[in-house]
C-alpha cells in the first residue's frame, strides 16, 4: 500500500501480473504431485477504472480460473493481484472480506449459483447479512430486483420459480447489494437462450453506466464480447496470447490464433462470409497437463517455425497499445 | 428501470379483432408488452418443502406408513393410558390367559396383562429408536460436514477412522459396549448411537462434497461468507433431505437391533420390557402359548413395516431423482 505507485487518478483499477494457478490433479501414494493442470500460466493484464475488458479463449484455457483467482475464490501459486493499490494474492480469507464488498462475481450457470433452498431476498442480501436488520434486508432486496428489472412480488420466491434470464438477474442483484466497484462476470450469459443473452448484457452495460462499475467479461462469444468490451484479452492454453482495444483487435489481430478464432466468428451477410477466408486450425488444444515446448500454439498453428519450439515467444508490444506473444513478427502483422 | 426489446403489437389491429378479456371461449389473449407483465409469476410460491410435501401426500403407502407411524408414537407417548393394569404388577391366579375382554391380549406367566406389556414395550422400543437415531444423526451429520468441508488429509484420516469402525461387525461392537456398560435402557441407547452414525457420516459427507462444489457455494464465498456459516447455511440444509430418509430408514434398524439384543438376553433388563424381550419371553412357551409370541411379534412387523413405507416414500418425495 504504501508503494510509490500508489493510486493515482491513471493507475489501473486491477493489475494482475504473472498470474500463476496450477491444479494438481494426481498425486503419488506420498502426496507427491504427479500430474499438474497448469490452468493459468503466467497471466498478466491491467483494467481501467470504468472500463470492460473482454477475456476470450476456447473452453478450457483457463478463462474461468483467471476470474476465480483473481477474487481469490483460488490460491493463485504466484503472481500479484494488485487491486487499488494492495495486493490481493497473498491476503487470508479474513483479510481478504473488505475488499469482498468491492470485487465482485457474477456466475456461469445460473441453475447452480442459487441456493436452491434460499429465498430471493436472503439470496440477495447474503453478503450484507450481519450488518442490516431483516427490515432493511427487505428494502435492499427490493431495491436491487427493481434495478435489475424484476419486482418486489419475486422478493418471497425460490430460485426454481424463475427462468434462467430472471435467476442471472438475481445473481447481478446479488453481485450489486455489495456495492462493488468491479464486477467479474463469468460467462455470464453462455447458459441462456440468445435472446435473454442481449437482455442480459444490455442491462450489464447500462448498469455499468449508471453506477460507473468496471467489468471483466469473460466469455467464448466473440461477437457478444466485442460488443460489451472496450479492451480484449485473448488467451489460449493458459496464457493471454494478445490484447488490444475492441475495435484494433477485431480490425488487425496480430497473433495467428487471433486471426483463426475471428476468423470462425459467424457473419450475417453470406456475401460478406462468402469472401472471407476461414482459417481451419489442425488437432485439438493440446491438454494443459502437457503444455508444449516454446510457444504454446505452435502444435496447431499453420505458421510453425524451428525457434518456436525451442523458445517462448515473449509477450510484448507489438504497436502501440497492442500486446502480443509471436515469434512471427516484429511489429508486422503476418 | 430496463426495458427489454419486444415486438409491439398494433393497437389497431387489437381493437377490433381480438374479444375483450372475459370472453369465456376465448382461452388465448396477446400478453401486450407491459414490462412488468412479461415478469410476473403466476404459478404459487412453493418452498421445497412445501413441493416435498405435495410429493408425499400423492404416495398412498408413504402416507399410510405415516399416520401409522404417529399412530405408534401416540401409543407410546399416551398408552398407559388405555389400560389399568400396571405392567409389573402380577396375578399369580391369573397366568397364561388367552385374550378377553378383561386382558385384551391375555397375559404372560405370571399373570402380567399382556396389552399393558405390549404397550410399554412399543414405549421402551420407540424411546430406544428415537433418541439413538438423534444422537447418530447428530454425531454423524456433524462428523461427514467436517470431513467434507474440510477435506485434504484431514478428511482422509477422519473417513479412515469410520472405515475402520464399519470394518469390524456392528454386532460384535455392539455386545462389547454393552458388556462394558451394563445392560440396561441408557446403555442401549449409547451403544446404537455409537455405531449408528458411521453410515450417517459417510453420506453426509459425500452429499457435502458435491454440494461443495456447486455455484452457490462458490458465490457465497465470494460474498465472504466464511466457512463454518457456509456449512450451516448451504450445505447443511440442502443434505437435509438426504438426512431425513436416512434417519428415517434407520429407525426400523435400531428396533430390529434393540429386539434381537434383548431376545440374546443382552437388552433391556426385567422387570422393564422391550418388544424384543417380550418375545424373547414368550418364545419359550410359544408352543402353547402362542398369543403371547403374537402380539408383540406382531408389533415389531408392523412398525418397522410402517418405517419402511415412510421412508420410502420421503426419499421420493425429498429426492425425486431417487425415485426407482
Amino acid at each position: 500500500m504504501n508503494d510509490s505507485t500508489a493510486t493515482t487518478a491513471a493507475a489501473p483499477l486491477l493489475e494482475v501480473r504473472d498470474l500463476v494457478k496450477h491444479f494438481v490433479v494426481k498425486r503419488s501414494f506420498v502426496g507427491r504431485p504427479l500430474t499438474t493442470l497448469r490452468a493459468v500460466d503466467g497471466v498478466s493484464f491491467t483494467v481501467n477504472r470504468g472500463e470492460t475488458l473482454g477475456i476470450v479463449g476456447e473452453s478450457g484455457c483457463g478463462k474461468t480460473t483467471v476470474g476465480r483467482t483473481v477474487i481469490r475464490l483460488y490460491e493463485p501459486n504466484s503472481g500479484s493481484i494488485v487491486y487499488d493499490g494492495t495486493d490481493l494474492a497473498p491476503l487470508t480469507f479474513e483479510q481478504m472480506r473488505p475488499f469482498r464488498r468491492r470485487l465482485q462475481m457474477i456466475f456461469q450457470d445460473p441453475y447452480a449459483s442459487l441456493n436452491p433452498r434460499m429465498t430471493v431476498t436472503d439470496i440477495i442480501t447474503e453478503g450484507v447479512r450481519d450488518e442490516l436488520r431483516p427490515a432493511d434486508r427487505k428494502d435492499l432486496a427490493k431495491r436491487m430486483l427493481e434495478t435489475v428489472g424484476l419486482n418486489d412480488d419475486h422478493a418471497n420466491r425460490y430460485p426454481h420459480e424463475f427462468s434462467g434470464g430472471q435467476r442471472q438477474r438475481i445473481g447481478i442483484a446479488r453481485a450489486l447489494a455489495m456495492e462493488p466497484d468491479m464486477i467479474i462476470c463469468d460467462e455470464p450469459i453462455s447458459a441462456l437462450d440468445v435472446s435473454i443473452q442481449a437482455q442480459v448484457v444490455n442491462m450489464l452495460e447500462e448498469l455499468q453506466q449508471k453506477l460507473g462499475l468496471t467489468l471483466v467479461f469473460i466469455a467464448h462469444d466473440l461477437s457478444m464480447v466485442k460488443h460489451i468490451s472496450s479492451r480484449i484479452a485473448v488467451m489460449y492454453l493458459g496464457r493471454i496470447v494478445e490484447t488490444g482495444s475492441s475495435y484494433e483487435l477485431f480490425a488487425r489481430p496480430y497473433h495467428p490464433y487471433t486471426k483463426a478464432l475471428l476468423s470462425a466468428m459467424p457473419i450475417p451477410d453470406p456475401d460478406v462470409a462468402r469472401a472471407n477466408r476461414r482459417i481451419i486450425l489442425k488437432g485439438d488444444v493440446p491438454s494443459p497437463t502437457r503444455v508444449p515446448s516454446g510457444c504454446r500454439f505452435r502444435t496447431r498453428c499453420p505458421y510453425a517455425m524451428k525457434v518456436c519450439s525451442e523458445q517462448e515467444p515473449e509477450f510484448r508490444e507489438v504497436a502501440p497499445g497492442r500486446f502480443s506473444a509471436c515469434h512471427l513478427e516484429d511489429g508486422a502483422p503476418v | 428501470m430496463y426495458e427489454p426489446d419486444s415486438p409491439t403489437i398494433d393497437p389497431a389491429a387489437q381493437t377490433d379483432d381480438w374479444p375483450l378479456p372475459g370472453d369465456p371461449t376465448i382461452l388465448f389473449l396477446p400478453m401486450g408488452t407491459d414490462v412488468a407483465m412479461l415478469e410476473r409469476i403466476d404459478r404459487e410460491s412453493m418452498s421445497f418443502w412445501q413441493d416435498s410435501w405435495r410429493r408425499l401426500r400423492k404416495n398412498k403407502l408413504a402416507l399410510t406408513g405415516g399416520v401409522f407411524v404417529i399412530l405408534f408414537t401416540l401409543i407410546a407417548i399416551f398408552g398407559p393410558m388405555l389400560t389399568r393394569y400396571n405392567p409389573n404388577s402380577q396375578q399369580l391366579r391369573l397366568t397364561n390367559q388367552g385374550p378377553s375382554a378383561t386382558h385384551w391380549f391375555g397375559t404372560d406367566q405370571f399373570g402380567r396383562d399382556l396389552f399393558t406389556r405390549v404397550v410399554y414395550g412399543i414405549r421402551i422400543s420407540l424411546i430406544v429408536a428415537y433418541v439413538s437415531t438423534v444422537f447418530s444423526v447428530a454425531i454423524g451429520v456433524t462428523y461427514g460436514t467436517v470431513s467434507a468441508v474440510l477435506g485434504g488429509q484431514v478428511d482422509n484420516v477422519m473417513m479412515r477412522i469410520v472405515d475402520i469402525m464399519m470394518g469390524i461387525p456392528s454386532l460384535l461392537y455392539l455386545i462389547l459396549l454393552i458388556v462394558v456398560l451394563g445392560p440396561g435402557l441408557w446403555s442401549i441407547i449409547a451403544a446404537f448411537a455409537l455405531t449408528g452414525w458411521l453410515g450417517m457420516a459417510r453420506m453426509v459427507r459425500a452429499e457435502v462434497l458435491s454440494l461443495k462444489n456447486r455455484e452457490f457455494v462458490l458465490a457465497s464465498r465470494a460474498l465472504g461468507t466464511r466457512m463454518r456459516t457456509i456449512a450451516a447455511r448451504h450445505l447443511v440444509p440442502n443434505a437435509l433431505g438426504t438426512i431425513i430418509v436416512l434417519a428415517t430408514l434407520s429407525i426400523p434398524g435400531a428396533i430390529f437391533a434393540e429386539a434381537f439384543l434383548s431376545y440374546i438376553g443382552l437388552g433391556i433388563t426385567a422387570p422393564q420390557a422391550s418388544l424384543g424381550v417380550l418375545a424373547s419371553d414368550a418364545s419359550d412357551t410359544f408352543m402353547t402359548f402362542p398369543h403371547q409370541l403374537l402380539f408383540p411379534a406382531l408389533a415389531i412387523s408392523l412398525i418397522i413395516l410402517f418405517f419402511n413405507f415412510l421412508g420410502d416414500g420421503l426419499r421420493d418425495a425429498l429426492d425425486p431423482k431417487m425415485k426407482k
